[in-house]
C-alpha cells in the first residue's frame, strides 16, 4: 500500500462522516420539542434533549466569563450551567432573582451537546411534535423557521444556541 | 481487519503491556548493549506481538514485528554486533510498532503514515547479514523455526542431563521453584481490568463519598430535631457512623489502586535524552532526583506529553552545541537536571538545564511582533510576566524550525495539559546560564481536604494544603508597610489580602472590629486572606468545569456538601499568582544591608521580601565600597555594628556619611549594647536611628514603616 491509496481512504471515510452530519441536520427527520420563550414557540431536536427537570436552586459563580451563563445546578452528581437562552436570542434577560411562584411553567432543558450538559432555562413546554415534509400544513420559510397552521416555529439546532468558541478546549 | 471489539479489546491490553515490558528492557539494554538477558526478552515480545497481530490481520504490524524480531535474532546470534547506532535504530523502530498500535486504538486500523526510516534501514541491515526470511513463506518460517526450536531444546535437554550428574540438589530445588510457579500461574496474584472500568468504579465511589456526607448532615439534623433518645434514630445514627467509617476504609483503598509510582514515568527519559542528543550532535545528560512518590494513573499519564516536550526543548534550544559550550567556558556536557518530590497533596516536578536561558529581549520582540501583547501592557510586566509570554499559543523564539522543536507549540500544550490536571506551571531563567521550569500537580484528581469558609454570604472552600491556621485579628491589629496592611503571626508578617482584590469576589465589608484571617504561605507569599467566618473542614470529591463553563479566573472546580449545596472550589496558586501580582504593581524600594550575621539576614528578609522591597546585602566593606557606586535609588541603609563587623560597618558609616549623594538617605544602625563607646569617640556622624539587636522584629520593622509611608506621603 502506498501513501496515495492511504489517501484514499482517508478521503472515503471524510465523505462518509460527511454524510451522517449532514443527516442530522435533516429537520424533517426527528421529533421535536415544542417550547415557549416569551410567547414564541421554538422547536428542537430530541435527540439532543437529555432530560428536562423542574427548576431547582443554582448558585452564581464570580468571574464567569460567558455572559450568558446564569449560575450552576446541581443534577444528581454533575454540576451543569444554567444558559440563559432568552438572552440569548436578544428578547430580554430573566430576572436573575425570579420569583418560582409566578413561573410555575419554566422548566429546565439538559442539552447533551458535544459531550457537555447545559441546562436552559424556558417558559413553558407545549409538547412534542413530529415534523415530516409530507403533511401539506407545514410551509418552510428560510429552511429553519416553519409554519403550522398559521403559527411561526423556530426550528433550532444546538449550534444556534452553544457557539464553537464558547466551549474550552 | 476484525469486527470483534472483544477480541480486540484483549490484544491492544495484551500489547500495550508487551510494549510497557519493552520499554523497560530497553532502558536496561540501553546501559548494557551486550546484555544477554534483555536481548532475549525483546525477542521474545517482538514474537509474540507478531503471532497475535497476524492472528488479526493485522498485515502492517506483523510485518513491522517480523522485521524487527529478525533484527534481534540477527543479534542474539551475533551476525549483527549492537552498537549505539542500532541500538537508537531499534529505538525509533520501536517508536513506530507504538505509532501502529495507537492507530489500531483509535481507528482499528494498522495503516499510518510513517516518516521514520528506521525499519527500512533495519531491513537493510537484516540483508546485508544474510539472515533474513520473506514474511510471505510462512510455513518454511514456521518449519525452520520449530527446528530451531527442536535444536535449542535439545541443547536445554543435554546441559540438564550434565547438570544433574554434577549437582543434583539443584534440580530438585529447581523443581521446587517451578512447582512455586506454577501455583502462582494458577491462582494469578494480579489480574487486569480496563482502564475504562476502573475509570467507571472510581466515578462511583466518589459520588457514594458525596452521599456519605449528606447522610451524617442529615442524621446530625434529626439528632437536633427531634428531642429524645428515641431507639430508632440510635440506630440510624449508628448505622450511619458504620457506613460512613466503611466508606473511608473503601477510600483509602481505591486511592491505592489509581496511584502508580513516578518512577514508572521517569525512567523513559534517559532513553529520550540519548536519542535528542545523538540526532541533535550535542552532550547531553540527565540527572533525576526523585523520591519515591505514588500518583494517580490518570496524573501521570497526562504529565508524560508536557515534560517530553520541556525536555525536548531543553534540548534544542536550551543546550549549546559542544563547541560553543567549551568556548563560553562550560563543560562540554550539557547538564539537564530533573527534581521530583512531594510537597503535601501536590507533586512538584522541577526541570532545570544549564544552557543558554532564555533572551528577554528577544520574548519580547517576538511577542511584539506577533501581537500577542501591546507595548502599553508592557510597561507593567516584570520579569517572570514577560517570560511566562513563552506559554502563549504559536511562541517560538528559534530561528529555525528543527525536528525536534520550534513549531511554536509546545510550551501553550505544557501549559493547558497542567491546568488541565488543577496544577501549574512557571519559569525561572537566567541569560547564558540556564532555565528551570516548575509543575506543580495535585497527585490525585479525586479527593481533597478542603476548608469550607463564608465570604460575603457565600460559601466557598479552600484547599487545606497551604493554609497553616485561621487567626481572629482586631483592626488595631493590622499595621502598615509600604502601603500594604500586614498582620503578624508568629514573629512574621503576613499580606492581608482582600478577596475582592484577588478573586473579585464581593462581600466583604473592610473597616470594622475583627476579621477573621486565614493565614497562608507557599512559594515564599505570605497572606492573610479575609473570611467572613470559617466552618469547617470537609473531604470532597472535585468536580471540574465542564467544558461549557470553560476556566473560570480562580476556582478549579465545585463540589456539593450536604443539603445539595454547590460550593466553588478556590485556587490556591492563582490565589497567590495574584496577591503577587498585586503587590508588585506598587512603587519599589531599595534597603542596603551591610550586615555579616546571616541569621539577622535571614530574620529581615523574612520579613521585608515580599513587600515590593528590594533588599541589597553586603557582607563586608570591601564588597560594600565596590558595589554601592552601581546602585541608584536606594531608600534605607541598614548597618550592623556587631564586634568582627565593627570596623566595616563603622567605616561602612563613615563612607556613606562622607558622599553628597546619600546625604538625605537614612542610616540605621543595629546596636549590640557597646556602639555607644565607639560613637562617642567619632563626631560629626549622621545616624538617624539605633535599634536593639535584640528587637529586630519589632523596631526595625516599625521605622522602615514609617520611614517609607512618609516617602510615599511626600510624593504624593
Amino acid at each position: 500500500m502506498n501513501i496515495d491509496d492511504l489517501f484514499k481512504i482517508q478521503k472515503k471515510y471524510m465523505n462518509e462522516k460527511k454524510k451522517s452530519l449532514h443527516l442530522k441536520r435533516d429537520i424533517s427527520y426527528y421529533n421535536h420539542l415544542l417550547f415557549l420563550l416569551n410567547n414564541n414557540i421554538y422547536a428542537i431536536d430530541m435527540q439532543y434533549i437529555k432530560k428536562i427537570i423542574e427548576p431547582v436552586d443554582y448558585v452564581k459563580l464570580p468571574n464567569i466569563k460567558n455572559r450568558f451563563i446564569m449560575g450552576v445546578f446541581n443534577l444528581e452528581v454533575d454540576i451543569i450551567p444554567l444558559v440563559d437562552i432568552k438572552y440569548k436570542f436578544g428578547i430580554s434577560r430573566t430576572l436573575s432573582n425570579f420569583n418560582m411562584g409566578d413561573y410555575k411553567e419554566q422548566r429546565y432543558i439538559i442539552f447533551d451537546y458535544k459531550d457537555t450538559l447545559i441546562g436552559c432555562l424556558i417558559d413553558k413546554i407545549l409538547g412534542i411534535g413530529t415534523m415530516d415534509n409530507s403533511s401539506t400544513n407545514i410551509e418552510k420559510i428560510n429552511g429553519l423557521i416553519v409554519n403550522i397552521k398559521n403559527k411561526t416555529i423556530h426550528v433550532i439546532v444546538p449550534k444556534d444556541i452553544f457557539k464553537d468558541n464558547e466551549f474550552y478546549i | 481487519m476484525i469486527n470483534d471489539s472483544g477480541i480486540l479489546e484483549d490484544f491492544l491490553a495484551e500489547v500495550s503491556d508487551l510494549m510497557a515490558t519493552l520499554s523497560d528492557n530497553l532502558f536496561l539494554l540501553g546501559k548494557n548493549f551486550a546484555s544477554k538477558h534483555e536481548i532475549d526478552e525483546i525477542f521474545r515480545i517482538m514474537h509474540t506481538i507478531k503471532g497475535t497481530s497476524s492472528f488479526l490481520k493485522f498485515d502492517n504490524l506483523t510485518e513491522h514485528a517480523h522485521v524487527l524480531e529478525t533484527f534481534l535474532g540477527n543479534i542474539r546470534k551475533n551476525k549483527i554486533v549492537l552498537n549505539r547506532d542500532k541500538f537508537h535504530l531499534l529505538n525509533s523502530a520501536t517508536d513506530i510498532l507504538v505509532q501502529i498500535i495507537s492507530s489500531i486504538r483509535d481507528t482499528h486500523s494498522d495503516q499510518v503514515l510513517i516518516t521514520n526510516n528506521s525499519i527500512k534501514k533495519i531491513k537493510e541491515l537484516n540483508n546485508l547479514n544474510g539472515y533474513n526470511i520473506e514474511l510471505n513463506s510462512t510455513v518454511d518460517n514456521t518449519s525452520k523455526e520449530r527446528t530451531e526450536v527442536l535444536r535449542e531444546m535439545d541443547l536445554l535437554v543435554k546441559n540438564m542431563n550434565t547438570e544433574s550428574t554434577s549437582d543434583n540438589d539443584q534440580i530438585v530445588k529447581e523443581q521446587e521453584f517451578n512447582n512455586k510457579n506454577e501455583l502462582k500461574g494458577m491462582y494469578s496474584q494480579s489480574m487486569r481490568v480496563n482502564t475504562d472500568r476502573l475509570d467507571k468504579f472510581f466515578n462511583k465511589i466518589n459520588e457514594l463519598i458525596v452521599s456519605k456526607n449528606r447522610l451524617t448532615s442529615l442524621s446530625k439534623h434529626m439528632e437536633h430535631s427531634i428531642k429524645g433518645n428515641d431507639s430508632e434514630l440510635r440506630s440510624l445514627r449508628s448505622i450511619a457512623n458504620y457506613i460512613s467509617m466503611l466508606i473511608n476504609d473503601i477510600q483509602i483503598s481505591v486511592l491505592n489502586i489509581r496511584t502508580l509510582p513516578i518512577n514508572t514515568l521517569l525512567k523513559r527519559y534517559p532513553i529520550l535524552i540519548e536519542e535528542l542528543a545523538s540526532s541533535l550532535n550535542k552532550d547531553i545528560k540527565i540527572k533525576i532526583i526523585s523520591e519515591y512518590t505514588e500518583i494517580d494513573r490518570i496524573v501521570l499519564e497526562k504529565l508524560r506529553i508536557p515534560i517530553m516536550h520541556i525536555i525536548r526543548n531543553a534540548c534544542d534550544h536550551g543546550i549549546e552545541y559542544p563547541m560553543e559550550r567549551e568556548k563560553i567556558g562550560k563543560n562540554r556536557t550539557g547538564m539537564i537536571t530533573m527534581h521530583v518530590h512531594k510537597k503535601g497533596s501536590y507533586l512538584v516536578i522541577s526541570i532545570s538545564d544549564d544552557g543558554a536561558g532564555i533572551d528577554r529581549d528577544k520574548v519580547i520582540k517576538k511577542a511584539l511582533d506577533k501581537k500577542i501583547i501591546i507595548k502599553e501592557q508592557l510597561k507593567k510586566m516584570n520579569d517572570k510576566d514577560i517570560l511566562n509570554l513563552i506559554f502563549y499559543q504559536y511562541f517560538s523564539t528559534s530561528e529555525k524550525i528543527t525536528d525536534v522543536s520550534g513549531r511554536g507549540i509546545g510550551m501553550d500544550i505544557v501549559k493547558n495539559q497542567i491546568e488541565k490536571l488543577n496544577g501549574n506551571v512557571d519559569i525561572i531563567s537566567s541569560y547564558g546560564r540556564g532555565t528551570t521550569i516548575n509543575i506543580r500537580v495535585p497527585i490525585t484528581l479525586s479527593i481533597q481536604h478542603v476548608l469550607i469558609v463564608l465570604i460575603g454570604g457565600k460559601i466557598f472552600a479552600i484547599p487545606l494544603e497551604f493554609i497553616k491556621g485561621n487567626i481572629v485579628i482586631n483592626a488595631e491589629d493590622i499595621k502598615s508597610m509600604n502601603n500594604f496592611d500586614v498582620v503578624e503571626f508568629n514573629h512574621t508578617f503576613f499580606l492581608l489580602v482582600d478577596p475582592k482584590d484577588i478573586l473579585n469576589i464581593d462581600g466583604v465589608v473592610r473597616k470594622r472590629q475583627k476579621y477573621t484571617v486565614l493565614i497562608m504561605e507557599y512559594d515564599n507569599v505570605k497572606l492573610a486572606f479575609i473570611v467572613e467566618n470559617v466552618i469547617g473542614q470537609k473531604d470532597i470529591v472535585i468536580k471540574l468545569f465542564n467544558k461549557y463553563l470553560g476556566k473560570i479566573d480562580g476556582f478549579i472546580g465545585t463540589t456539593v456538601i450536604e443539603d445539595d449545596i454547590i460550593v466553588p472550589v478556590i485556587d490556591p496558586f492563582v490565589l497567590f499568582e495574584n496577591t503577587k501580582k498585586y503587590y508588585t504593581t506598587y512603587e519599589k524600594f531599595k534597603i542596603v544591608l551591610i550586615i555579616e550575621n546571616k541569621n539577622i539576614i535571614e530574620n529581615i528578609k523574612k520579613n521585608f521580601h515580599m513587600y515590593n522591597i528590594e533588599l541589597v546585602v553586603y557582607n563586608n566593606y570591601n564588597i560594600f565600597k565596590n558595589g554601592i557606586n552601581k546602585l541608584d535609588f536606594i531608600d534605607i541603609f541598614i548597618v550592623d555594628l556587631e564586634i568582627v563587623m565593627e570596623e566595616n560597618g563603622l567605616k561602612a558609616i563613615k563612607y556613606i556619611n562622607s558622599n553628597i549623594k546619600y546625604r538625605k538617605i537614612p542610616i540605621i544602625i543595629l546596636d549590640n549594647g557597646y556602639s555607644w563607646k565607639l560613637m562617642g569617640e567619632i563626631k560629626d556622624i549622621r545616624i538617624d536611628f539605633i535599634v536593639k539587636r535584640d528587637n529586630i522584629n519589632n523596631d526595625l520593622y516599625n521605622i522602615v514603616c514609617k520611614l517609607l509611608n512618609l516617602k510615599i506621603k511626600d510624593k504624593v
